[in-house]
């Protein structure tokens, strides 16, 4: 069931063929020898208020792929179309391409794109008061008027769940979980419409990380955020998601319907992957089917379609092609030969 | 003899660390049993005491922390006797000769981090082989060889032997290629392999009894099921028991068959797996159980969070530590009456007030 918060068909974000290489230099004359393709031929969409999971095991290039979108890394190619207010004439919206916008209008959009980081620790400045952290995003754009500012920054501790007594104090104060309500207060200082969320909850503790995950949607319906959720956990990824991209070694496996997904998975690698979650109920009988071997290299991917060395489905053609990322069935994509015939089961 | 199959006995054992800020009381009257051949589970939020728990039965409880009560019971058990030793852990030199026996010979452990554990200068090779001469013991062998190991047991292993049993030891916990593998440095593994490492490591001299504290959470579900097959295997091989420490609650699901909950420094709830986690007793138990996701049809409510936040160690709450997040707050009991350890039914232990005549 798609979540009754989303009004519309509205596609705030859409990311086409998005690519982004490392290159891998070597010797005296930094001679490029080959490329770490992080992020290679990536598509997906977020709609206007809702949120897209992005999972994947470490180094499929979903951090990297949530970067990419914001120009902290340069995209080596591919379109990303945003539905801008702030570019647009007077109050209207104009689409956008981020991959080709320069730099004084890139940093318009950064208003419009904020981010929350995975380490709560280490985002937040140490020698900065919790109302500087949050009203630096202001001062950046210019958006700073003392008193309205002010106002504006009690409010938002407030709704994250912090006390004004906290606006005078440094994070080193807080626990993790504060430091984390703390960078997302940050994040929504400039009002955005889009959040990329980079494993927001994944260093915090069972009981904090609900309370967190709560107040990120409370925060969502009240300030209709779109959320790309990046994360490693297939539990909270399917709670918070409308809708789950699944990646693999920097490229698209599946995408679908949070349900849909992890109940009638299309891509082998998706099936995978939810039968290793671990159910917190001990009667629960296990038959997960195990993936032999390691995430393929990126920078020496193997041939064809890269999960083939791991899949147990695999046939001639899985060696020799690379399968293409396309719509099976209504909102239903995935990236695998064989989609037609196999009968994969879901959680 | 009360019960043979008890390997290590823990009998309220309590940890304090002295700092400048005052006393902290890490580990505050906790004691469990860990048998032959069966994993314990020890949950609880980052700061809970069990990690250091873990540490005081290897002696091994970092400065300034002090064990100011309770004690350590191991019952050893010679290679090939039947007669156990009782050793008192927590009287011994943390620097002594019997300690470092003990010590990754008999009780190893395994860490959350295994980039840090494993030194960037040693080949995985080299990691085991130390394990393994330090503790001068045979390699896991087949049935059939199991006289040699009697023979072998006391003769220091020249290197080659050594080798092959680090060979043989990455094989078995799964790394390919280990005659290559076995000469690779850390930094050239991937973050599942160096845990297979550590592994390998703590099962090379075959201890009765392994640690294991978060070792999971650093890798991908994919490899945590990997690793998890692998400890259960290598468990029943060898009736090793385990250890396990973490906060994830499908991991432990999976892996326990007792678990202790903690929460402070203190035991909260014992129980078997099942009834843990089909009735748990303690409104803390009962909070973490509702406050996780769980995977397949979307029930779209929200989760069930436990209010505020652990609170500062240096201030504890009065009366029971829990009652400022507790959901069945009784006022002027829990915030003034300290609950005991009490047995419910069975195997089953709590400690609160919801369940004692005060």
């Amino acid at each position: 069931m798609a979540a009754p918060t989303i009004k519309s068909n509205n596609i705030l974000l859409d990311v086409k063929g998005l690519r982004k290489y490392f290159p891998i230099q070597k010797g005296f004359l930094r001679r490029v020898v080959g490329y770490v393709k992080a992020v290679d031929d990536v598509t997906f969409f977020v709609r206007e208020g809702e949120t897209l999971g992005l999972v994947g095991e470490s180094g499929c290039g979903k951090t990297t792929a949530g970067r990419t979108i914001l120009r902290l890394y340069e995209p080596t190619g591919g379109q990303v179309f945003f539905k801008s207010r702030l570019l647009g004439e007077a109050g209207g919206e104009k689409q956008v391409n981020l991959a080709e916008l320069d730099r004084a209008q890139m940093k318009r959009i950064r208003m419009e794109i904020a981010m929350i980081f995975q380490d709560p620790i280490n985002s937040l400045n140490p020698r900065m008061t919790v109302s500087d952290i949050v009203a630096e995003p202001m001062m950046i754009h210019g958006q700073y008027r003392q008193e309205e500012s002010e106002a504006i920054i009690v409010n938002l501790l407030q709704r994250v769940g912090l006390r004004p007594d906290h606006l005078r104090r440094y994070p080193h104060e807080f626990s993790g979980g504060q430091r984390q309500r703390i960078g997302i207060a940050r994040a929504l200082s400039l009002n955005p419409r889009l959040v990329i969320c980079d494993e927001p909850v994944s260093a915090l503790d069972v009981s904090i990380q609900a309370q967190t995950l709560n107040l990120l949607q409370d925060l969502q319906r009240d300030f209709n955020l779109a959320y790309i959720f990046v994360a490693h956990d297939l539990s909270v990824v399917q709670h918070i998601s409308n809708r789950v991209a699944v990646m693999y070694v920097g490229k698209m496996a599946e995408m679908a319907d949070a349900e849909e997904l992890y109940l009638h998975p299309l891509h082998p690698y998706t099936e995978a992957l939810m039968s290793a979650v671990p159910k917190a109920d001990p009667k629960y009988k296990s038959d997960r089917i195990i993936m032999q071997g390691d995430v393929a290299d990126p920078s020496n991917p193997p041939s064809g379609c890269y999960f083939h060395p791991r899949c147990r489905y695999a046939k001639e053609i899985c060696k020799e092609k690379t399968p293409a990322f396309r719509e099976l069935k209504p909102d239903h994509f995935a990236a695998c030969h064989l989609a037609e015939e196999l009968k994969l089961r879901g959680v | 003899m009360s019960d043979n199959n008890v390997l290590v006995e823990i009998q309220d054992l309590r940890i304090e660390f002295d700092v400048r800020a005052g006393i902290v009381k890490a580990v505050d009257g906790v004691s469990f049993d860990i048998k032959r051949g069966q994993t314990l589970g020890v949950i609880g939020e980052s700061g809970c005491g069990k990690s250091i728990t873990a540490r005081a039965i290897l002696q091994m409880v970092p400065k300034p922390g002090k064990i100011t009560g309770g004690q350590v019971l191991y019952h050893r058990q010679a290679r090939g006797a039947t007669q156990t030793d009782v050793i008192n852990i927590s009287k011994l030199d943390p620097d002594g000769q019997l300690i470092r026996e003990i010590r990754g010979g008999e009780i190893g452990m395994i860490f959350q981090e295994p980039m840090s554990s494993l030194t960037p200068v040693y080949t995985a090779g080299t990691h085991i082989d130390e394990a393994v001469s330090l503790h001068r013991l045979t390699p896991l062998r087949k049935v059939g060889d199991q006289l040699a190991e009697t023979i072998q047991a006391h003769q220091k292993l020249s290197k080659q032997e050594a080798r092959q049993i680090a060979i043989e030891m990455l094989r078995r916990v799964g790394i390919p290629k280990p005659e290559q593998r076995v000469d690779s440095y850390p930094h050239q593994l991937s973050g599942g392999q160096r845990q297979r490492v550590m592994i390998a490591i703590a099962l090379s001299c075959q201890p009765a009894m392994l640690i294991a504290d978060e070792p999971t959470t650093a890798l991908d579900v994919s490899i945590e099921a990997q690793i998890l097959d692998i400890m259960r295997e290598l468990q029943e091989s060898v009736n090793m028991a385990i250890m396990f420490i973490t906060h994830n609650l499908g991991v432990i699901a999976e892996m326990a068959s007792e678990i202790v909950v903690m929460y402070m420094g203190k035991q909260v709830e014992r129980a078997a797996t099942v009834d843990l986690f089909y009735e748990p007793k303690h409104p803390y138990t009962r909070a973490l159980l509702q406050s996780i996701p769980k995977v397949g049809r979307k029930t779209g409510v929200r989760l069930a969070s436990i209010e505020g936040m652990v609170p500062d160690p240096f201030h504890l709450p009065t009366g029971c530590v829990f009652h400022p997040r507790c959901p069945s707050f009784m006022p002027g009991k829990c915030d003034k009456i300290a609950p005991t350890w009490k047995q419910l039914i069975g195997n089953h232990w709590v400690s609160c007030l919801l369940y004692q005549e005060v």
